[in-house]
């Protein structure tokens, strides 16, 4: 394990530092979060105005809902998923595959790097909004929040293998943002990510339980919100952890697969 | 192919005894690649953490890491710009830093594809060197592609060429230089030129191509152990009143033509 860590590691320090290469496109990065984050809340106040909760959400949960799902969002975003379909699109994947790696550990390891520059300042901007707009002495149970954390790295997990799945899809397509966009509007839709799953018709919900998206947002929502609890807790993270397994191997199942299109343009 | 990344249709590969396709990491552990029209290089942070990188990748014990550095400083003079990431090198020093990079973990087989492409000549003169210092002071085997024959005239021992899928030369250069004699050719402008000449010239044992460029300038190869240049120009001197005249020397570059049109041939 140790050195499983000590050969991989690299590439997450690597991208951690490459991505704070540009410090301005980080601010940047982070100035849009917030606008987006401030948006949803104000158009969220004025559906408040009417009546005190929505489909079962008073204020406190809706806007801790949307935080929550803004930062999930953020952590592993578009421009890391893009970074992997063009590597697979311009070839610069050949060098990877010439070290004795495995790829989708090293695009794990990647992304992580990304994942936690972007994911810190997401969770700065989160927490500042929190205080400003929420109560959150209700939610801010300690035990609570070791299982929340445990889902969340599950959901990232699982994130990340849908999101490199997408990527994998550009050996076919030699075109990588209509993949990556196609990909993150269902994920959006099916995952939560967009509005609670509970606010949509029965039959799209019950659709939405036996696909792997939910777990990789709505679940850790309803955890922190507690909204699950009890044993029920205990199940959704058997049901998220089970997810990761078989997107994992299925993630790799489908590289062996993908790998054989491969054409070098230039090469 | 022999990296591992492409599948043959048919046919079967090894090298050193590893099917690169079927152990590709076992494979990538012996081999160093560099592409020519990309760098593996981390284009925004420093040279230095690539290799360090690159040193846990492929596990490099201490004392060869250190080892190495001290020799590759020493040859690639590495130390000019180490520090500095990859996007704000010269292509010239990218290319060492890449060959370097290759190196790192003494692989057995080192493949480089363009190694020189887009250098300038003094550049790519360097480069050659390097390559040929390496060849002997790592004693590593090189396999090289490109579409410079001058690289392949100045490092290459052995030459294969490879024409639409299939081997139609495979030798060693200084085999196939007896194989193909080296005729060198002359190049001269006359005037007042008595028709005989031509005749007189083909007549000429040695002599084995004549022809008539334009008006004024007469084309010829010939083979040196026949005739010196000196006693043909005399002979042409006899004939016409000599202008200016230029012999240019065997190159491979003709060779491979020759090759080729010989593979040809045989279709």
């Amino acid at each position: 394990m140790k050195r499983f860590l000590k050969r991989y590691g690299g590439f997450t320090r690597c991208a951690i530092e490459e991505r704070m290469a540009y410090k301005a496109g980080f601010l940047m990065n982070g100035l849009f979060q917030l606008v987006g984050i401030l948006v949803s809340i104000f158009i969220w106040r004025v559906l408040f105005q009417e009546q005190s909760t929505i489909q079962g959400y008073n204020w406190d949960q809706m806007i801790l809902y949307a935080l929550i799902t803004a930062m999930l969002n953020a952590t592993l975003n578009f421009r890391t998923e893009m970074g992997l379909s063009e590597k697979i699109l311009d070839g610069s994947i050949a060098s990877d595959l010439t070290k004795p790696i495995d790829f989708q550990n090293m695009s794990f390891f990647h992304a992580l790097g990304e994942s936690l520059v972007e994911g810190s300042i997401s969770i700065l901007i989160i927490a500042v909004t929190a205080l400003l707009f929420v109560d959150l002495t209700e939610y801010l149970v300690p035990v609570r929040m070791l299982l929340f954390l445990v889902s969340l790295i599950l959901a990232f997990l699982l994130k990340f293998c849908l999101a490199y799945m997408g990527g994998l899809m550009c050996f076919y397509t030699s075109n990588g943002y209509g993949v990556v966009y196609l990909r993150q509007v269902i994920t959006d839709v099916f995952s939560g990510a967009l509005l609670p799953l509970s606010f949509f018709p029965g039959w799209f919900q019950k659709l939405s339980g036996v696909l792997p998206f939910q777990a990789s947002v709505y679940l850790p929502t309803q955890i922190f919100l507690g909204r699950i609890s009890g044993i029920e807790v205990v199940w959704t993270l058997a049901l998220q952890a089970m997810w990761v397994v078989v997107l994992w191997i299925l993630a790799k199942l489908l590289f062996r697969f993908a790998v054989r299109k491969v054409t070098i343009q230039g090469g | 192919m022999l990296t591992g990344i492409l599948k043959p249709t048919s046919g079967k590969i090894q090298i050193d005894g590893i099917d690169p396709q079927k152990n590709r990491i076992q494979n990538a552990k012996n081999i160093g690649v560099v592409f020519g029209q990309r760098t593996q290089l981390w284009w925004d942070i420093p040279i230095e953490e690539s290799f360090t990188l690159l040193k846990n990748i492929y596990e490099i014990p201490d004392a060869v890491y250190q080892e190495n550095m001290r020799l590759f400083h020493e040859i690639f003079g590495l130390s000019e710009f180490i520090g500095r990431a990859a996007r704000r090198l010269s292509l010239g020093q990218r290319m060492r830093a890449d060959l370097a990079a290759a190196l790192l973990h003494n692989p057995s087989t080192v493949f480089l594809d363009e190694p020189t492409i887009g250098l300038d000549v003094g550049t790519k003169e360097a480069m050659r060197e390097l390559i040929q210092k390496i060849n002997r002071e790592k004693e590593v085997t090189i396999i090289l592609t490109s579409h410079d024959l001058r690289d392949v005239e100045d490092i290459c021992e052995r030459i294969i060429v490879i024409d639409h899928g299939q081997i139609i030369c495979d030798k060693r250069i200084d085999q196939l230089t007896e194989e193909y004699p080296m005729d060198r050719g002359l190049m001269i402008t006359l005037l007042n030129m008595r028709p005989e000449l031509l005749g007189r010239l083909k007549a000429m044992e040695g002599i084995t191509s004549v022809a008539m460029a334009d008006a004024f300038t007469l084309e010829l190869t010939f083979t040196p152990e026949k005739h010196t240049a000196f006693e043909i120009v005399k002979e042409v001197n006899d004939f016409a009143q000599i202008q200016d005249f230029k012999l240019t020397e065997p190159s491979i570059e003709r060779m491979i033509e020759k090759i080729y049109r010989s593979g040809e041939v045989k279709k």
